[in-house]
C-alpha cells in the first residue's frame, strides 16, 4: 500500500515535470479556457444579474473540454516513446498507475482553474471573495469527478492513437451527472445560497467521486491489459 | 541465477485473428534466444505475453512452474524490456527518468543504482540533459540503463537495433553477452537475421502464430 502511495507520487510528480518544462497542454489550456471566457460574455451578455447566471454554465463548460485536452495528453505521452510499456511492464499496481495519472491530470486542471475562475469572475460580475471558500470547495469535487473518469477511459490512448472521439464519446454522457450537479450547485451558490443549502450538493459530488475514484482503481487494470 | 521460463500451448486471439496458436516454448537462463518470423507471426504478440502485458486467451506462461499470472507484480519485478522505441520521456533528463523508474521498482538503495547505471552506460556527462535533446545512441543508452536498473530475471528485447548505428548496437550487444552471462533468460524479437546470428545461443521460428523451427532443437 505504502509502496503503492509511492509509485502513484512518483507518476504524478513525473507527468507535472514533463508538462510544466514542455508546458504542452497549459499553452493551449489556458488560452483556451480564456478566450472561452471572454467569447461567452461577449455572445450572452444581457445584464449584471443575468451574466452572474451564465457564469457556472461557462465555467464548467471550459473545464469539461480542457479536462479532455488536459487527460488525452497525459496519455499520449505514454505513447510518444512508448515510455508508457515501460511504466505497465513495471510492478506497480495499475491501481496506482491510474492514480498517479489522474492526480497529476486533476491538478494540471485546477491550475488553469486558477486563470480561469477570476477571469470568469471578472466578464461575468461575480463577487468572488464572497463565495470564495464554497466555490472552491465544487471546483475541486466537480474536478475530480469529471477527471478520474476521463483519466480511466483516457488510458486507451496509451496504445492506440486517435482516441479523442471515442473518449468524448464514452465519457461525456457518463460525467454528465457531475456536470449538471458541479454547474446547477455553482449557479446556487452565485445566487446566494448558504453553506446548508449547497449540503446536499456537495454530498452529491462527494459520492460521485467516491464511485468514480474506486471504479477507477479497479478497471483500470483489465482495461489497459487487453 | 534465474529459472527458466516456459510458455505452454499459448494461444492469443485479437478479434478474428489468431495471433498465437498454441505455443510451447521453454526459454533457459543465460540463454539469449531469438525468435524469427516475418510480420503477423506472432513475435510480438508472444514477447506482450512474457511481458505480462496481456492475457493469453488460452495456454500459460511459467516461471519456475508458475503461472505467471498469479504472480502479476511479482513477475513483472523480474522484466525488463528493451525495444524500438526508448520507453522514455523526452521531456525528463536520462537521471530523472532512471530515478522514476527506480521508485516503480521499489529499489531500496535507487541513488546508487541509478549513478551505477549511468556510470556502466557512460551516460554521466549527459545525465541532467532532457532526453529529447539527446542523440539517438544516448537516449538508447539511457532505455538500456532504464531496462537494466533492477537486474531483470528476464530481459526481453524487441527490434532493439533498429535505427541505431554500428557503435550503439556494439553497446547494446555486449549489454545483452553481459545479462545473459550474470545469469539471465534473455529473449530477443528480431527480423535481423544478421543480429539473430552474432547474439542468440538459440533461434525459433514462429509463423503464422505457430513454433515452425527451433535450432538447436529442444532437448
Amino acid at each position: 500500500m505504502i509502496r503503492d502511495g509511492r509509485a502513484a507520487l512518483a507518476i504524478a510528480a513525473k507527468d507535472l515535470r514533463a508538462e510544466l518544462r514542455g508546458k504542452q497542454v497549459l499553452t493551449l489550456a489556458v488560452p483556451f479556457a480564456a478566450l472561452l471566457a471572454v467569447l461567452a460574455s461577449l455572445a450572452f451578455y444581457v445584464d449584471r444579474s443575468g451574466a452572474r447566471m451564465l457564469a457556472p454554465g461557462v465555467m464548467w463548460l471550459t473545464i469539461a473540454f480542457v479536462g479532455v485536452v488536459v487527460v488525452g495528453r497525459a496519455y499520449d505521452r505514454e505513447r510518444e516513446w512508448e515510455a508508457g510499456r515501460a511504466l505497465l511492464v513495471s510492478p506497480v499496481s495499475r491501481g496506482a498507475l491510474w492514480a498517479g495519472k489522474t492526480l497529476a491530470a486533476f491538478l494540471l486542471v485546477l491550475l488553469v482553474e486558477l486563470v480561469l475562475v477570476p477571469l470568469v469572475a471578472v466578464f461575468f460580475h461575480v463577487e468572488l471573495l464572497s463565495v470564495i471558500v464554497p466555490l472552491a470547495g465544487l471546483l475541486v469535487l466537480g474536478t475530480a469527478g469529471f477527471v478520474a473518469p476521463t483519466s480511466l477511459f483516457g488510458a486507451l490512448g496509451m496504445r492506440r492513437a486517435g482516441h479523442d472521439a471515442l473518449l468524448a464519446l464514452v465519457v461525456f454522457p457518463l460525467v454528465a451527472p457531475v456536470l449538471l450537479g458541479a454547474a446547477v450547485a455553482t449557479r446556487e451558490l452565485l445566487d446566494g445560497a448558504s453553506w446548508d443549502d449547497l449540503r446536499g450538493w456537495l454530498a452529491l459530488l462527494a459520492a460521485a467521486d467516491v464511485l468514480h475514484v474506486a471504479a477507477g482503481l479497479l478497471a483500470f487494470g483489465p482495461l489497459v491489459e487487453d | 541465477m534465474a529459472a527458466p521460463v516456459e510458455t505452454r500451448d499459448l494461444v492469443k486471439v485479437w478479434g478474428a485473428t489468431r495471433a498465437l496458436a498454441g505455443v510451447s516454448i521453454r526459454f533457459e537462463p543465460a540463454t539469449i534466444t531469438a525468435v524469427l518470423g516475418p510480420n503477423g507471426s506472432g513475435k510480438s504478440t508472444l514477447l506482450a505475453l512474457l511481458a505480462g502485458l496481456v492475457r493469453p486467451s488460452s495456454g500459460r506462461v511459467l516461471w519456475n512452474g508458475r503461472d505467471v499470472r498469479r504472480l502479476s507484480a511479482d513477475w513483472r519485478a523480474r522484466v525488463g524490456i528493451v525495444g524500438h522505441a526508448p520507453m522514455l520521456y523526452p521531456e525528463l533528463t536520462a537521471r530523472e527518468n532512471l530515478r522514476v523508474m527506480a521508485t516503480l521498482h521499489g529499489l531500496a538503495d535507487a541513488t546508487r543504482r541509478v549513478e551505477r547505471a549511468l556510470d556502466r552506460f557512460e551516460a554521466g556527462s549527459f545525465a541532467d540533459r532532457a532526453l529529447g535533446r539527446c542523440s539517438r545512441g544516448q537516449v538508447q543508452r539511457v532505455a538500456l540503463a532504464r531496462a537494466l536498473l533492477h537486474a531483470p530475471d528476464l530481459l526481453l528485447l524487441d527490434e532493439p537495433s533498429t535505427g541505431l548505428d554500428v557503435a550503439s548496437t556494439a553497446r547494446l550487444e555486449q549489454a545483452v553477452r553481459e545479462e545473459r552471462d550474470r545469469g539471465a533468460v534473455v529473449v530477443l524479437v528480431t527480423h535481423d537475421e544478421g543480429l539473430a546470428t552474432r547474439l542468440a545461443d538459440r533461434v525459433v521460428r514462429l509463423q503464422r502464430g505457430r513454433l515452425v523451427a527451433e535450432e538447436p532443437e529442444a532437448p
